[in-house]
């Protein structure tokens, strides 16, 4: 039998928390009384001989004669000293105002000179040589002390902070990151993209968050899909009645009316269309390829312009997307519609730049307000002009299916004030080198 | 084509089928119904059909696989007709054999121009011995897909072209080295793209050549020829 990791830890996060704060104070514990043993081991270490203070007093005390015995007692007692009584006189070697026995000389008796023959380490003993108030040089070998003394409390205060920090630390991140793969999966919810389940791991009641999320996204994704699904039956079954009505309108004799009729019913297919685009999000049953910018927005210009419409191109000759080309070209056909529909006139130019490939479509029309501009870009909103124009206008769905393939290309779209009037409407679309989005269809 | 030809439509919205059916023989049409796929088989054994308008969603044997059959034992053009407008649909019905693809709703005059364009290509024996017409052609690193009216360039950039460019770069290519003069190319063109607003052939011309020359100013694929006339220079190949 194999045992899941973490089988044996509590369930609940409540019961975690609980054993966090043991397993903290334990470790705690533990450290310290670590600490404390290795404190202990090095004061024994440091007891290891006289200090040269207690036996220079020794030494001042006893009279010279007997002084040479007590120090020749001391030396075999404590070979590592290497302990040495040189009479009165002799010069001792080395630097009687070292700094480095400051310390030293504080603790020596009155009329004593402390001078240091030759400088310690860290594991080798200095050597150093005290001249007595007669004169006499005593010599010998001491390791030097160790850098200032930390205080006992300052370490158990400094241990616990370091201690408390990192299993705080450790212990919000392990317990929020279920929480934050939650964050994640619900900003990566597309209702048209894979799902991908969140992990139903961690404790309880994370568990059965995941649990009710997943069912929460299932039933969403499954709630759109039938919306999808609605639109384009709908779309479907208008069509076979629109075709009728098409075929019947052209046995009408009145020529007025029949034009009529026939404007009428390229208007609903219109709609239906765009209805259908719309519902498309887009998305493209097909990969993705090259696109020759340049020719897709020639090609909607010269269309419009063959009608009559004051439009306009300026552009370099041969600019490359990665996209669709039919949902691009409905896109830009929506702008330069609106333009010429609204603003009288459509500007289009073209840029490649570092930012990407930037589209511009300006207009001399009226614009719109910047507070209006974000309610413009919603499906079935439409403008002031728009909706006091005659009945010729659509659902108000060509902005937003525009910014749908747009934002389907990786792009972005953004209405503008146009130059020195008018709506400039700016699509920047990402440079060939960037890779697209892959948005997998329903 | 000295007798009116006779075109079967095969739909089985009785509506439709009965307002194509007067449509086309008010255009000088014989006209012959079917609403399913066995009823498209009575009718092409009892007479000899020139052309099968077929919808693509019918009870029982759906469109696409009558196409096939209808491929499969005869050489009679095919138009399809289909509601679902997806390009998947178009791609695949013209793969199954069909000689081109109109989405519902559909202008009546526009399926007239589409049967008579496909009528005359079968009558001209433009359609290869294997009783298709040729699906793509090819040059000088350029695809021209005629079935699906779609310019590739020889990067594999899609190239957008109207139906009005597209049917004269057809044109131009089915008759490459040849200078063809203006009243020629109108007149390889008519079809399609009926009813359209397109420019005159010069127009075209100066459009095409600004998508497919390096340099349009002076351009080596179309050439003018002084005596009133273009010239398709490079070597085209039909697969």
């Amino acid at each position: 039998m194999t045992l899941r990791p973490g089988a044996l830890l509590p369930q609940r996060i409540s019961s975690q928390i609980a054993a966090l704060v043991v397993a903290s104070l334990l470790a705690i514990h533990v450290v310290l009384t670590i600490g404390f043993l290795l404190r202990q081991d090095d004061g024994r270490e440091r007891d290891d001989g006289p200090s040269l203070v207690a036996l220079v007093r020794l030494a001042e005390t006893r009279d010279p004669a007997r002084r040479a015995d007590l120090i020749a007692e001391a030396a075999r007692a404590f070979p590592r000293m290497q302990m040495r009584l040189a009479p009165a006189g002799a010069e001792p070697a080395g630097d009687a105002d070292d700094p480095r026995l400051e310390g030293l000389r504080r603790h020596l008796p009155p009329g004593t000179t402390a001078a240091l023959v030759a400088p310690g380490g860290p594991e080798r003993p200095e050597r150093v040589a005290v001249r007595l108030s007669d004169g006499a040089v005593l010599s010998a070998s001491v390791m030097p002390p160790p850098g200032r003394p930390i205080d006992p409390v300052i370490v158990s205060i400094l241990v616990l902070a370091i201690l408390i920090t990192v299993l705080g630390w450790w212990a919000a991140r392990a317990l929020t990151r279920p929480l934050r793969a939650f964050v994640s999966a619900a900003e990566a919810f597309r209702p048209d993209g894979e799902i991908m389940l969140l992990p139903e791991r961690g404790p309880e009641e994370i568990r059965s968050a995941a649990r009710a999320l997943n069912h929460m996204r299932a039933r969403v994704k499954a709630m759109l899909e039938e919306r999808s699904r609605m639109f384009a039956a709908v779309g479907h079954d208008l069509r076979t009645p629109i075709t009728r009505l098409r075929l019947r309108s052209e046995f009408i004799e009145d020529e007025g009316l029949r034009a009529q009729a026939l404007a009428d019913l390229d208007q609903m297919r219109a709609m239906v269309e765009s209805l259908l685009m719309f519902m498309r999000d887009g998305r493209s049953a097909r990969a993705p390829v090259m696109v020759d910018l340049t020719a897709s927005l020639t090609t909607v210009c010269d269309q419009f312009a063959d009608l009559g419409h004051d439009v306009s191109y300026a552009g370099p000759d041969h600019v490359a997307v990665r996209g669709h080309p039919d949902e691009l070209h409905r896109a830009v056909t929506n702008l330069v519609d609106n333009a010429v529909r609204y603003g009288g006139c459509a500007r289009v130019r073209l840029a490649a730049t570092v930012a990407g490939v930037v589209i511009d479509i300006e207009d001399d029309g009226p614009g719109i307000p910047e507070r209006d501009r974000t309610a413009m870009l919603r499906p079935f909103v439409r403008g002031e002009t728009a909706r006091s124009m005659d009945g010729t206008t659509g659902f108000g769905l060509g902005l937003s299916i525009a910014q749908v393939v747009v934002t389907a290309h990786g792009g972005t779209l953004a209405l503008l004030d146009g130059v020195p009037r008018g709506l400039l409407v700016r699509i920047v679309l990402p440079s060939v080198a960037t890779p697209v989005p892959v948005t997998p269809k329903i | 084509m000295t007798e009116s030809p006779h075109i079967l439509v095969v739909e089985d919205d009785q509506e439709i089928s009965r307002l194509v059916a007067r449509y086309l023989r008010a255009n000088d049409c014989r006209v012959s119904l079917a609403g399913n796929g066995r009823e498209m088989d009575r009718v092409m054994d009892a007479s000899r059909i020139d052309l099968v308008v077929l919808d693509l969603m019918l009870p029982g044997e759906d469109g696409l696989s009558l196409c096939r059959r209808l491929r499969a034992g005869s050489s009679v053009p095919v138009i399809i007709l289909s509601a679902r407008g997806e390009e998947v649909d178009r791609i695949v019905g013209l793969e199954m054999g069909a000689d081109d693809y109109l989405g519902k709703p559909f202008n009546p005059r526009e399926l007239l121009a589409r049967v008579k364009a496909v009528l005359r290509r079968s009558d001209s024996g433009l359609r290869s011995p294997a009783g298709r017409r040729p699906r793509v052609m090819t040059f000088l690193g350029w695809r021209l897909d005629c079935g699906l009216a779609k310019l590739t360039n020889p990067e594999g950039g899609a190239v957008a072209v109207t139906g009005g460019e597209f049917d004269l770069l057809q044109a131009l290519c089915e008759h490459p080295g040849r200078v063809l003069s203006r009243d020629q190319l109108l007149d390889l063109t008519q079809g399609r793209s009926a009813g359209a607003f397109e420019r005159s052939i010069d127009v075209l011309i100066s459009r095409l050549r600004r998508k497919i020359e390096a340099d349009p100013h002076h351009p080596e694929i179309i050439r003018t020829v002084r005596s009133g006339g273009y010239v398709f220079t490079p070597e085209v190949s039909a697969s």
